[in-house]
């Protein structure tokens, strides 16, 4: 199992600055600003299940730029189906990341139902280029650095964070995001 | 010319590209069919499928963040899945897009199939309760009300929305 810190942490130290990260709310875009906020970063404060829409849609209309989506268990089954529009348009430039605690850290760390379910592998049935599972550190580092041709669903096992050390709030106000994010697309 | 005679299909198409709309996704509307032929046909036209009507918002969300006006095509029934987009991303970090909505139903029972009756009376109200600016489709003179509204939408950076009934576009 990887601690959630950690798995950020080598996301950001894998990715350049022209790279493009879209976050799912909670606790993941909590983290990745606490970590390293960037104008290439996108936190959604809200909007569960629809940071993959976006990030497909940001990789689809920037394909010099790579893109990559970090979402959470749960909001990766609340748009399961996402993963069917990911397969079919195939972005080359694609990272799709799934931090899999297998509950609902933000609302008290409830269960989800991810127990059972191998993401990667419907990654690959849905047309993903690539699909690993990963539950080390290492091999998720090791991973992010190998060259990874698109779209590419890498599911990383997380633990259950203690809910004392969550990061706080993205306090930037949305419309300031989406203006340094629309500027730092421009050049 | 009939009264009401609806739009070629072709020539909105060529419209909605004129005022800058190229990239669009949705989940196809029968209302909206003849605009989806035209789309297919179109190389001029990035179209996206998208498996729910709120995955077409974020998709052609980014389009805003790309520089540009992103396009939803739907139909009223799918407004129940566009909620929690429109109220909890796009009306929040303001992230114009238009939403072309076929509207089954219109007017209430008996016009159309059941499963439209409900919505159909509600659509309208639906849409200005969440707070999204609505037109409702004028084949005699869309051209000058989608400009306006388009400009309105660019100018306040908020999503906007024209309803379709059956027969404005051929």
């Amino acid at each position: 199992m990887i601690d959630r810190r950690d798995a950020i942490s080598a996301i950001i130290e894998a990715t350049n600055p022209n790279d493009l990260i879209v976050a799912s709310l909670g606790m993941i875009s909590r983290e990745l600003h606490a970590a390293r906020d960037r104008a290439t970063n996108f936190y959604m404060i809200g909007s569960m299940g629809l940071a993959s829409a976006v990030g497909l849609g940001v990789a689809l209309l920037n394909a010099d730029r790579r893109v990559t989506i970090v979402e959470g268990d749960g909001s990766a089954m609340m748009s399961l189906g996402n993963f069917v529009t990911i397969g079919q348009e195939a972005p080359k430039n694609l990272l799709h990341i799934i931090l899999d605690n297998e509950s609902y850290e933000s609302t008290g760390g409830q269960p989800s139902v991810s127990g059972n379910f191998d993401f990667s592998a419907i990654g690959l049935k849905t047309g993903y280029a690539n699909g690993k599972t990963v539950s080390d550190l290492k091999d998720f580092s090791e991973t992010l650095h190998s060259p990874h041709p698109g779209p590419y669903l890498l599911c990383a096992k997380t633990r259950l964070e203690d809910h004392q050390s969550a990061p706080p709030r993205v306090a930037i106000p949305p419309e300031q995001m989406v203006a340094r994010f629309r500027n730092s697309l421009k050049d | 010319m009939h009264l009401n005679s609806g739009v070629d299909a072709i020539e909105l198409l060529d419209f909605l590209k004129s005022i800058g709309l190229r990239t669009m996704s949705g989940v196809p509307d029968s209302t909206s069919g003849p605009l989806f032929t035209a789309i297919e046909a179109d190389p001029d036209i990035r179209y996206i499928g998208a498996v729910r009507e709120d995955a077409a918002i974020g998709i052609t969300s980014a389009a805003y963040l790309s520089g540009e006006l992103g396009t939803v095509i739907m139909q009223n029934s799918g407004i129940g899945n566009v909620v929690n987009a429109l109220t909890s991303f796009n009306l929040i970090y303001r992230i114009p897009v238009l939403l072309v909505v076929g509207w089954r139903g219109f007017g209430g029972p008996p016009n159309d199939a059941p499963e439209h009756w409900v919505m159909g009376a509600k659509t309208a109200e639906l849409l200005d309760v969440v707070g999204v600016r609505t037109l409702v489709f004028d084949p005699k003179n869309y051209k000058t009300e989608l400009s306006e509204l388009v400009n309105w939408m660019n100018r306040e950076a908020m999503p906007g929305a024209v309803l379709v009934k059956q027969g404005d576009i051929l």
